[in-house]
């Protein structure tokens, strides 16, 4: 009685397994490690870390993924905004500074932080606000440290553009 | 209110940077402490080249702001000490004097300075990555600074 109660449940066993596996090859499902790295540090964000991009992309209709890098305390698009400058050393805030106006300020905002449904307040003389979930964006259009326009986020980190 | 005029400010010989960045602020029972890394740049890089220390004994007031919104010393009057005209801040110079400083009238406004103090009293400004502080002290700081 015990020895056919064990072959049943070794055979239920063997079964399960073989459907579960053949499920998995056929549907295609595979592990995929990813991880993103700064631009100009050694920092590693986790995959809950990663975003997707929701803009559609017209020429990426094949299947192909973009991923957006953002470190899960950041808002959505602000990693991939600061990877577009250098970093300037300092211990009081991460500072990256890049070459540009205050328009390519404007421009940087719309390009990396709209498609999130961020909320903006204009200010007007340049000076603009993105709300989002974590943290203000700021646009200022002049400083008195740098004498140029500036981006920062949450007063935790700031972008500097020079003209030069 | 008399209009506020920034005064470029050199105070030790070898203290060139173009930028500071704060460490830290430090503030004892009757001294407050700054310290800045000093940041110069080449071209697109941005080099540290040293620490500097300031201390303040028995400072009258300490102020700090988000260095952007200060429009008020952004758009204020430069004048180089030397000079005395105006000098166009680009780059900026970090360290500054301000006369006619709006702190000042802040403390007379409430009462908090008297005339006899008001005379003595110098504001001294720093610009940082984030922030802008003003000091009211009587003394000029002690520096320190250590070359990387």
């Amino acid at each position: 009685m015990k020895k056919i109660t064990f072959k049943k449940i070794t055979m239920l066993f063997l079964t399960i397994v073989s459907i579960s596996s053949s499920l998995l090859f056929s549907t295609g499902i595979k592990e995929v490690d990813a991880a993103c790295y700064g631009a100009f540090s050694t920092e590693v964000l986790s995959s809950s870390d990663v975003s997707p991009n929701t803009e559609l992309n017209e020429n990426n209709i094949d299947g192909d993924v973009t991923i957006q890098c953002s470190d899960g305390k950041y808002p959505s698009g602000w990693v991939n905004l600061r990877n577009t400058a250098k970093p300037i050393p300092s211990k009081s805030i991460p500072n990256w500074g890049k070459v540009g106006t205050h328009s390519t300020a404007v421009s940087d905002l719309s390009k990396y932080l709209s498609g999130y449904n961020y909320s903006i307040i204009n200010y007007g003389s340049g000076k603009i606000r993105v709300v989002t979930p974590k943290g203000d964006i700021m646009l200022y259009p002049s400083s008195k440290t740098y004498g140029e326009p500036t981006i920062k986020w949450s007063n935790k980190e700031a972008i500097r553009y020079f003209e030069v | 209110m008399k209009e506020q005029i920034v005064h470029r400010w050199i105070p030790y010989g070898s203290l060139t940077p173009i930028y500071i960045s704060l460490n830290e602020l430090k503030h004892s029972s009757n001294e407050l402490q700054l310290t800045f890394k000093l940041i110069d740049r080449h071209e697109d890089n941005f080099i540290e080249s040293g620490i500097a220390t300031f201390t303040f004994i028995a400072p009258f007031a300490v102020r700090y702001s988000s260095e952007n919104d200060r429009l008020d010393l952004i758009n204020a009057k430069h004048v180089d000490k030397e000079s005395k005209e105006p000098i166009p801040e680009f780059p900026t110079w970090p360290l500054f004097k301000v006369e006619n400083s709006s702190l000042l009238q802040w403390k007379k406004e409430i009462s908090a300075v008297v005339e006899y103090d008001e005379k003595r009293l110098t504001c001294y400004g720093f610009t940082e990555v984030f922030y802008l502080i003003e000091i009211l002290s009587v003394t000029e700081p002690e520096i320190k600074i250590v070359k990387e």
